[in-house]
């Protein structure tokens, strides 16, 4: 079952096509990778996902399109994502920050403490929760922006470039961590990443996107052997 | 124990509550003394309500005194032209400022920092010019004066009556800081505080930023507007002098000053800045020389405002010991 569709998504910022006549679909529990060289267009797509800027064309989430849905209602219909640069809310508590995506993310959630006690747990935060947002280290806050996300229920969730800046240490908890989401919390997932061996290790498919093309799309194993793809690498 | 808890965590607060409550019996008779009190309770909740939006919520309304102006007007107007009570035409005047707030609120919604800015303070300035139009009921820039006070048996509300006015101001005070603190540390205080950080997280998180607008708009509003027409009854005359950049430069000091997002920083800084503004009034213009050095003083010293004095003096109390070690450190390997 297809869970994202979407269906000749283009973006133009003035004359620049970001995503270009995009077409591409997500399976259901799937973990779907993105890659492609830097300014492809890959953040974009998840900004056009999340609804922060309008587009043409069609995204369809559970057979319903969500085009032209508000951010916060796209959170609702069950997408959560996470930011290419750590954005939270500083000045609050780690667990105020997962309060934030509970409360407001998954209104219908009964036990709100349990749900972020659950989490807490998951991504490893626990000890952290009295902190203030702005005073824990890179790893920790990429993880309480994660907890966040997971904390609104999603059914799908979006994480850009999740590793970056990281120490290889914390790229393989990060690894682990993505794939007990998906199977634990059976959370389908879309991830951007750069590092090609976490790609191989994460994804079930990979698309590569090149000045807002879909260049190619496959298991990542035969896509980064793809001489084309590591052209585009290697000359940009 | 549960008590006890609340009795520690508030200790500050409700020190402060029991030392406003007592002093006009410390005072009684000082008229002019009570009279200031109660201009700087006033003022503090002004500067509080001011400060869910521009503190808590980073929106940054610049119409908050024509909330307060409006209320004024609404209570006054009320009470001469419809025969409405004078009780009740101050909340009223909350009302009126509220539907207004979020009326301005409206174009507002995709509009950021420095441009609602502009917008709201437009609105400001269209209002004294609406006022003086609307001679025929608003006396232009006369103002409007002689209207029923509140009145509770021999007792009547105004400035002229000080000790009992003053508790009137001081139960509608406590009251609404209550309720902005209560505001503050409820799920709405933590959207405002999330769509301060980080709109784009807080919007991806679930939040409607537009709801929150105007939610933040409708009760900084409502409490300037009653704040206002509160003032109006007991001044006895509102009129567009209040419009005057003077008032609007000396509540956003207070809140500044104070800190901003950190309440009761606000209630403080209107205490400073009343106290100060009053004990300078001799000086006449250069009054506002000095207010604006000691105002320059404090804000460069402490950024975060009044509220972050206790850790202003601890970081700097770090400082001063690490300082300290360095020179015995290089005393010690200079004398190896
Ligand atoms: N808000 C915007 N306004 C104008 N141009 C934009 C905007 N956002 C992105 N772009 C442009 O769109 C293109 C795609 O950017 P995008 O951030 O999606 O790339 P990316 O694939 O995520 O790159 P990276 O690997 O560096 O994160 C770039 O050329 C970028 O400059
Ligand atoms: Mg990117």
């Amino acid at each position: 079952m297809k869970i994202l569709q979407a269906e000749k998504v283009t973006k133009l910022f003035g004359e620049l096509a970001a995503v270009s006549n995009l077409d591409f679909e997500v399976e259901s529990g799937e973990i779907f990778g993105i890659a492609g060289p830097n300014g492809a267009g890959k953040t974009t797509l998840f900004n056009l996902i999340s609804g922060v800027y309008p587009y043409t064309g069609d995204i369809i989430f559970e057979g319903k399109s969500i085009h032209g849905l508000r951010p916060f209602q796209i959170c609702h219909r069950g997408i959560a994502r996470t930011f290419q640069i750590p954005v939270l809310f500083s000045s609050i508590s780690v667990y105020d920050n997962i309060r934030m995506g509970a409360h407001f993310g998954a209104p219908k959630e009964k036990n709100e403490k349990e749900l972020i006690k659950e989490i807490i747990d998951l991504v490893g935060l626990r000890g952290q929760e009295e902190t203030i947002a702005a005073n824990v280290d890179l790893f920790d806050k990429r993880l309480t922006m994660l907890a966040a996300a997971l904390a609104t229920k999603p059914r799908l969730l979006l994480v850009d470039e999740p590793t970056g800046g990281l120490s290889p240490k914390e790229v393989r908890a990060s690894v682990e961590l993505f794939h007990k989401i998906n199977q634990e919390l059976g959370v389908t997932i879309i991830i951007i990443e750069h590092l090609m061996k976490v790609m191989v290790e994460v994804c079930d498919r990979l698309m590569i996107l090149n000045n807002g093309e879909k260049f190619c799309i496959g298991s990542p194993q035969k896509v980064i052997q793809t001489r084309e793809v590591i052209d585009i690498y290697l000359g940009g | 124990m549960v008590v006890s808890k609340i009795l520690r965590k508030n200790a500050f607060m409700l020190g402060a509550l029991l030392v406003l409550a007592l002093l006009p019996i410390a005072l009684r008779g000082n008229a002019h003394v009570l009279n200031i009190l109660s201009a700087c309770l006033i003022w503090g909740v002004v500067a509080s309500a001011w400060d869910l939006s521009i503190g808590y919520a980073s929106v940054w309304s610049f119409g908050h005194i024509a909330f307060f102006v409006i209320g004024g007007y609404t209570g006054a107007m009320t009470v001469m032209y419809l025969g409405i009570p004078p009780e009740a035409a101050i909340p009223l005047g909350g009302v009126a400022a509220a539907v207004i707030g979020i009326l301005i609120a409206l174009p507002c919604l995709r509009l950021h920092g420095i441009y609602i800015a502009m917008v709201t303070f437009g609105v400001h300035l269209v209002l004294s010019t609406f006022i003086l139009r609307w001679r025929d009921y608003t006396f232009g820039a006369t103002g409007l004066s002689g209207f029923e006070r509140i009145q509770l048996g021999q007792y009547v509300f105004s400035s002229s009556v000080p000790f009992f006015s003053y508790y009137v101001i001081f139960g509608v005070s406590v009251l609404l800081l209550f309720i902005i603190y209560r505001v503050i540390n409820s799920t709405i205080g933590l959207a405002f505080v999330g769509l301060r950080d980080s709109e784009p997280f807080a919007k991806s998180l679930g939040i409607n930023e537009y709801k929150y607008k105007l939610i933040v708009f409708g009760i900084s509003a409502f409490i300037a507007g009653l704040m206002g027409a509160l003032y109006t009854s007991f001044y006895g005359t509102v009129s567009p002098f209040m419009l005057e950049v003077s008032t609007f430069l000396m509540v956003l000091i207070m809140l500044m000053l104070g800190g901003l997002g950190r309440f009761p920083g606000a209630v403080i800084g209107a205490f400073v800045i009343t106290v100060l503004s009053e004990a300078l009034r001799p000086l006449v213009l250069w009054r506002f020389v000095i207010l604006g050095a000691i105002v320059i003083t404090v804000m460069i010293a402490m950024p975060q405002g009044l509220m972050a004095l206790p850790q202003t003096i601890k970081s700097f109390a770090r400082r001063v010991t690490q300082r300290k070690q360095i020179k015995k450190d290089s005393i010690k390997t200079s004398s190896i």
